[in-house]
């Protein structure tokens, strides 16, 4: 087991390191002179030598990727070429906004998805199955950003049973929770359906059947070993959600990362976007890395296949 | 003919027809202001209405298709164009450049999608070109790493030696044995692929970040419309709806195309 871990670890640690690099030489990317794109054709040329000596542009590009990688441990990520403020500092203010809708669009699409699942699943042919199905359709074709234009229009302006924009109470978190929560509910209610279906007819169940279990043991134990391929994709699927929280955030003017992303692609506030990026891929990867190892505990033929996991090359 | 091919097809032929058509179905040029007929409710003279500056809806949703399919095809098919010979080239030669070509498939997939298309469109700067390789770049994966293993597979399989064992070149083997056996998943995959994609753009859009103003796209519509969410819904609501019914038709579609093409269960559900 401690070998898995060891493996994985090096894993998340390499793709880092690959993360990091990619997004040191975004800056490169960018077309012309990033100091130019920032301040505008009519700057000073003072002015833009200044500007690309704070951004290190005047270095060789291995000493400027050095020098950004070399940072990173210490939590330096460059200043905001905008607020003249450090980019991580300036990170540190919004991330908890966006960990708590993060969080609750992930209890919310897992809790709705699995009773919808489990229910579609045990009805299976139903109306209560089709429904389910027509709904998780739906949810998944929608775009996040027009749900939440949708439930802020009948739930906060119409009706007003919930703030519209900012946050502070449950009542502001609970419509764009739900919006950000839906379509991983609707992918959750699928996968828990078929993984269940599948597992249903397993023969250790039909053993327990056999054997005069209640239906709602027999149910229980199926869904315990029907959950272990889903927890898998939902992981997988927290990269959407992370990526809808901008939408979302847009939306609701709830004052997380997304929308200080938003911001900074507005203003071409370079050092910022880097870092805002980097903090993103680091929470996707290490939420992989959670359930690559929560995965390996719970099901030990994972371990034995020698770096099993979401990986492109398995 | 299933009723998820039947009723997703019936979708992506009415969007395609709207973008095709769109001169003909539409009145009004998209771009075409009247201030006195600024906020009009749907009428005979403009079917979904007028925005701010009195465009008419309608052919601003007609046409917006013509940007979002466009984009979505053109992306899809460049991701199809990277993915394809990396997964012929990672699954049949294998060793080193396998593991070098899976290893740049794995930095691509550690970005959430959205957050790596944002990045790339914040250097770029906004526009059709930097929208389709943003998409490009968070799509070409998923073509790469199901070409790559159903070359695998093939590679084993005894049409393949046999034709080794008759001296076919490695083209002969990789474009006329094993590629013609991914066609049925890959336009799968490319089906979905399009919906993704329209999604993802209209996102853009929507936060100002994909093909500029005054264009019409649907994000940007539905963005604009959000203004006057008050008083005046249908103005957000007949973009929501565009891409939703676009949206659906397409996955639907792909679900349909899955059953019949794909009895292997290689391609996941749109997700």
């Amino acid at each position: 087991m401690l070998r898995y871990i060891a493996r994985r670890l090096l894993l998340f640690i390499l793709t880092l390191f690959g993360v990091a690099v990619f997004v040191a030489a975004l800056l490169r990317l960018v077309p012309g002179d990033p100091a130019v794109v920032f301040l505008g054709e009519n700057a000073t040329p003072d002015a833009v030598s200044e500007l690309r000596r704070a951004l290190g542009l005047d270095l060789p590009w291995p000493v400027q990727l050095a020098r950004y990688l070399s940072g990173i441990p210490a939590g330096d990520l460059g200043r905001s070429l905008f607020q003249r403020e450090s980019v991580s500092r300036l990170i540190a203010e919004r991330l908890p906004a966006t960990l708590e809708l993060a969080l609750a669009a992930l209890g919310i699409g897992v809790a709705v998805g699995g009773i919808l699942g489990v229910v579609s699943a045990l009805k299976r042919g139903s109306l209560a199955d089709l429904a389910v199905m027509v709904f998780a359709q739906l949810a998944v074709s929608v775009p996040v950003f027009w749900l939440g234009i949708l439930l802020t229009a009948l739930f906060a302006v119409h009706w007003g049973f919930f703030p519209a924009v900012g946050r502070g109470t449950p009542a502001h978190l609970f419509l764009p929770a739900l919006t950000l929560g839906l379509g991983l509910a609707a992918v959750a209610s699928r996968l828990v359906r078929a993984s269940l279906i599948e597992t249903l007819h397993e023969d250790y169940v039909r053993g327990a059947r056999a054997r005069g279990l209640p239906d709602w043991r027999v149910t229980a134990h199926a869904l315990r070993n029907a959950l272990l391929p889903v927890m898998s994709v939902l992981g997988v699927r927290f990269g959407a959600l992370l990526g809808g929280s901008v939408l979302t955030e847009s939306v609701f003017g709830w004052p997380g990362l997304g929308s200080l992303a938003v911001t900074a692609i507005s203003q071409r506030d370079f050092p910022l976007v880097q870092g805002i990026v980097l903090v993103f891929a680091s929470m996707f990867l290490l939420l992989h890395l959670a359930v690559d190892i929560a995965y390996g505990v719970l099901d030990p033929r994972i371990r034995v296949e020698a770096g099993g996991g979401p990986s492109a090359a398995e | 003919m299933s009723p998820s091919l039947a009723a997703g097809g019936a979708f992506v032929l009415l969007v395609v027809a709207t973008a095709i058509f769109a001169p003909w179905l539409a009145s009004y040029s998209p771009e075409a202001m009247d201030m006195e007929a600024r906020l009009e409710g749907p009428s005979a003279s403009h079917w979904l209405g007028t925005d701010n500056f009195g465009r008419d809806l309608w052919a601003r949703i007609a046409f917006g298709s013509r940007i979002s399919l466009t984009i979505a095809l053109t992306s899809v098919a460049a991701s199809l164009g990277i993915g394809i010979p990396v997964g012929l080239a990672s699954g049949y030669f294998g060793g080193l450049l396998d593991h070098l070509l899976m290893r740049i498939v794995d930095l691509f997939l550690a970005f959430p999608p959205f957050i790596l298309a944002l990045a790339l469109v914040a250097v770029l700067g906004p526009g059709v070109s930097s929208v389709v390789i943003a998409l490009t770049a968070i799509y070409w994966t998923e073509y790469a790493r199901l070409v790559r293993a159903i070359t695998l597979s093939e590679s084993r399989r005894d049409h393949v030696t046999a034709a080794r064992s008759l001296g076919a070149t490695h083209a002969n083997l990789l474009f006329r044995q094993i590629l013609p056996r991914a066609f049925g998943p890959l336009a799968v995959v490319a089906t979905l692929g399009i919906g993704t994609a329209i999604v993802a753009e209209s996102g853009l859009s929507f936060l100002g970040f994909g093909v500029e103003p005054p264009a019409p796209t649907w994000g940007w519509t539905l963005a604009y419309g959000m203004r006057y969410l008050r008083s005046h819904m249908w103005l957000s609501t007949a973009p929501g709806l565009a891409i939703l019914v676009t949206v659906l038709g397409f996955n639907l579609f792909g679900d349909g195309l899955r059953d019949r093409l794909d009895p292997r269960g290689l391609v996941r559900s749109p997700s």
